[in-house]
């Protein structure tokens, strides 16, 4: 299985969050909690399902991401745009905190 | 069990729901469904019972428009309530067919919706949770105005002071 | 335009105070994401790829200055300092919080402005000419009538439900810039052999996964019974209407399965039912709302004014721009000013809080204080006094919207796309950036001539490319985005539907494939063809055998 971190949207102001190792929702991905075997992606599913009944967050899902020493990059590409920011916009969303040299997948 | 709001207070419901398969009962007030209603119809007739008609999503109420004034209660089935047929449903059997019995909205039954099925001719709600019956009053003029006139009497742009619609 | 009076401002104040306590209840539990969803929607908010998005109403899309101040203020206040016109002639905001939207509802109340059912399967803004009420061909006003329906399908009880969402627009010129041939119900005002005004009605227009043309179901419906028959229309739809498949619920599947002459049947029946009844607008009201469009006090000046003359000789960059954006005014001495939301390498449509305010300042001084939204995502200033050309010019140079494009290949249509939008499979603006770079060059670009290209990031089609005369379509590719042209397609009373021409392209060839499409038409056209006319001689084939011929 690919490895995968359980995404969302937080309840209050739409932004994108991940589930992190320590049942909190954060905007980096790259604090998100790894997941490499399905029990565990249902594990996180579940916490997350907890997190929508007390109206934290709302929508999750599981996604694949590639991990390497450095970062946590997903495998698509509308979700790598949700984990920096739009393309259009680079001084917005969680692209504008980090390396500015960062590079889109496209080179765009 | 929901808890019947009728004419904005709650109510208990005298009505019972006769399965597709029960025997006619000897007494009561007996709400069926349009099938069964299509099958027995002169056995719910003969038996002098007081008659409910309930309708589902996509059951037009002119398919039993020659019998309207033979039930005293008519129920429409909110399926979820983004299924809006029923309203249209609602008009028509007040506007079109005069029925004036009661006319109960089932189903998906939210306060949200209340302002909207009281303006289409609704005096009687099956209402599941708690808090909206509660809210009922309130949710019924949340916004206490309009710009068509339909059932209810709030005030209406464009229509006489009186709020009565024009001639 | 309109004026609020104490009715409608209590009104707008009842449903903010709705859509405050239905917020609360979401964050306290009491509604789950499902109830809530429906309920924010017919409040314009949406959640979409990195925050909540709100669409905020401009009725007909048209504002005054006031509006837009507060406009800008909400952008600057509670969003990143920009904002979106839309192709309905709203604004959409990209990244409020779900917190601050009562708040910016109660601030948007004040001058009269409202998010009321700009989203959610119910009737939406409804459109109108850009150029109503100023431009010289058209019968009447078609706002007076935009107004009587925005009125009467505001929280219509019976219509907040319906199969899918449903859009109105109305045109009463015989150049229809409002796309009335592409919308659930589109409206033309038109006159009878007696001289009546009345409308002629078409039913089940529509883009997104299934493009069709309206079907004219009456060639003539009295004006004062529009109501009725809209009614009537409605009714048919909501209760025949599919509810099964979310892709098949608009009305344009329901005429096209019914077969129009059977669902013409179904209306006029219901209408003779329902025109007896009390819906149709008493005379009093109907000439209270048209007396708020009757046409300003214009000033009575002449034509090309000696300012005129000294600035197009003086400044050839202002003449250019004179010719390309602006557009004759029913009065003498006055012009109609486009304000191209579209620079080169800019985002179609975006403007910053401070152009808005430049934008409403000009409006207020130069235009009586009206502006306007189109539905091509730029503003319109319509009652500009020719005199006051050049001065108007010189504050569009200096926010950057003076680009002299109007209706050629820069002024472009684009969604959001994958930018921003969780419904999108590739992205349509950087394809939109990187189009306008290419053709920077003015001359150029005035030689192509008119071309409206019109770029979707999705099938959903909210970027029009089907009525494109080029139409991009962004698809997903094994992970990849490709780019799907499609030639042909208008949304003007000639109305067709683009046709695909082949292959899809990379996101690294796009941009050349459109060039080399647009040199095709320069290399095949006749006399003073338009990209549209020459097309429509030659047909596909011409192209699509050469955009293909050195295909690697």
């Amino acid at each position: 299985m690919q490895n995968q971190v359980v995404t969302a949207n937080r309840l209050l102001d739409g932004s994108v969050v991940y589930l992190a190792a320590d049942g909190s929702w954060t905007n980096s991905i790259r604090i998100a909690n790894i997941a490499q075997e399905d029990a565990a992606v249902q594990g996180m599913l579940k916490s997350a399902a907890d997190a929508e009944a007390s109206q934290e967050i709302v929508g999750a899902y599981a996604i694949d991401v590639s991990v390497d020493t450095s970062s946590v990059t997903p495998t698509k590409y509308k979700e790598l745009i949700r984990a920096k920011g739009p393309t259009t916009h680079t001084n917005f969303g969680m692209q504008a905190l980090e390396d500015p040299t960062t590079a889109y997948m496209n080179g765009v | 069990m929901p808890t019947l709001l009728k004419n904005g207070s709650v109510a208990h419901d005298p009505w019972t729901q006769l399965a597709d398969d029960s025997a006619i009962p000897d007494q009561g007030m007996v709400l069926v469904s349009l099938d069964r209603w299509q099958k027995d119809r002169d056995a719910l007739i003969e038996s002098g019972l007081t008659l409910g008609l309930q309708l589902d999503a996509g059951e037009h109420p002119d398919s039993i428009a020659d019998d309207i004034g033979l039930f005293d209660m008519i129920a429409l089935v909110f399926p979820a309530f983004s299924d809006g047929r029923a309203y249209s449903y609602a008009r028509l059997l007040r506007e079109r067919h005069d029925f004036v019995g009661e006319l109960r909205a089932v189903g998906d039954v939210l306060q949200d919706q209340f302002m909207y099925m009281h303006r289409c001719g609704f005096d009687a709600f099956e209402v599941k949770k708690e808090a909206d019956v509660i809210a009922f009053a309130d949710a019924l003029t949340i916004v206490s105005s309009a710009y068509q006139p339909a059932l209810d009497d709030r005030r209406i742009r464009g229509r006489d002071a009186s709020n009565r619609m024009a001639a | 335009m309109y004026r609020y009076d104490e009715f409608d401002r209590a009104f707008v104040k009842d449903r903010v105070n709705q859509l405050r306590d239905q917020v609360s209840r979401r964050l306290s539990g009491g509604l789950t994401e499902d109830e809530f969803k429906p309920l924010r929607l017919q409040n314009g908010v949406y959640l979409q790829l990195h925050a909540y998005m709100l669409r905020v109403a401009i009725p007909y899309g048209t504002l005054s200055s006031r509006q837009m101040h507060k406009l800008a203020h909400i952008a600057r206040t509670y969003d990143k300092d920009y904002g979106h016109f839309t192709t309905r002639q709203n604004i959409q905001y990209n990244w409020p919080t779900l917190q601050d939207i009562p708040t910016i509802l109660d601030e948007l109340a004040e001058v009269d402005m409202h998010a009321i059912q700009t989203s959610g399967n119910c009737i939406r803004n409804v459109t109108a000419d850009q150029y109503a009420g100023a431009t010289a061909d058209e019968i009447e006003d078609p706002r007076v009538w935009a107004e009587i329906v925005r009125q009467w399908s505001t929280l219509h009880p019976e219509f907040a439900f319906l199969p899918r969402k449903f859009k109105i627009a109305v045109t009463a010129a015989p150049n229809d810039r409002a796309a009335i041939r592409f919308h659930d119900i589109g409206l033309a005002i038109v006159k009878n052999d007696a001289g009546d005004v009345g409308f002629e009605v078409h039913v089940g227009g529509g883009l997104g996964r299934t493009p069709m043309v309206a079907r004219k179901i009456r060639d003539f419906l009295p004006r004062h019974q529009l109501l009725s028959y809209l009614e009537a229309t409605l009714r048919v739809y909501n209760m025949l209407g599919r509810r099964d498949n979310k892709y098949k619920a608009r009305i344009k599947i329901l005429v096209h399965e019914t077969g129009v002459e059977e669902f013409t049947r179904l209306v006029e029946a219901e209408w003779s039912a329902v025109k007896e009844g009390t819906i149709d607008l008493p005379a009093d009201e109907m000439e209270r709302i048209a007396a708020y469009f009757a046409p300003p006090a214009f000033d009575a000046l002449s034509n090309d004014p000696q300012e005129l003359f000294a600035a197009r000789v003086a400044d050839p960059a202002f003449a250019a721009w004179e010719k390309a954006n602006t557009f004759t005014h029913r009065a003498t001495g006055y012009a109609i000013v486009n304000i191209s939301l579209k620079p080169t390498g800019g985002i179609p449509g975006d403007a910053t809080s401070a152009q808005m305010d430049a934008i409403a300042d000009l409006a207020e001084k130069y235009s009586l204080d009206e502006i306007r939204v189109t539905h091509e995502q730029n503003l319109t200033l319509p009652h500009v006094r020719q005199a006051d050309l050049p001065t108007v010019f010189n504050v569009l140079v200096s926010i950057g919207f003076a680009d002299a494009n109007i209706g050629l290949i820069s002024d472009i249509i684009c969604c959001p796309g994958l930018d921003y939008c969780s419904l999108a499979n590739a992205r349509s603006i950087p394809v939109s950036q990187r189009i306008t770079e290419r053709f920077a060059d003015m001359k150029r670009q005035h030689d192509v001539g008119d071309l409206k290209l019109k770029i979707s990031g999705c099938i959903n089609a909210c970027g029009h490319h089907h009525v494109g005369h080029i139409g991009i379509l962004g698809v997903d590719r094994r992970g990849e985005e490709y780019y799907q042209i499609t030639l042909g397609g208008s949304a003007d009373e000639n109305a067709s539907i683009g046709k695909i021409i082949g292959p899809a392209f990379s996101s690294d060839s796009i941009v050349d494939a459109v060039e080399k499409v647009v040199d095709i038409y320069i290399g095949i056209r006749q006399d003073n063809e338009s990209f549209l006319d020459t097309y429509r001689r030659v047909g596909l084939a011409p192209f699509k055998e050469k955009l293909y011929a050195d295909a690697a």
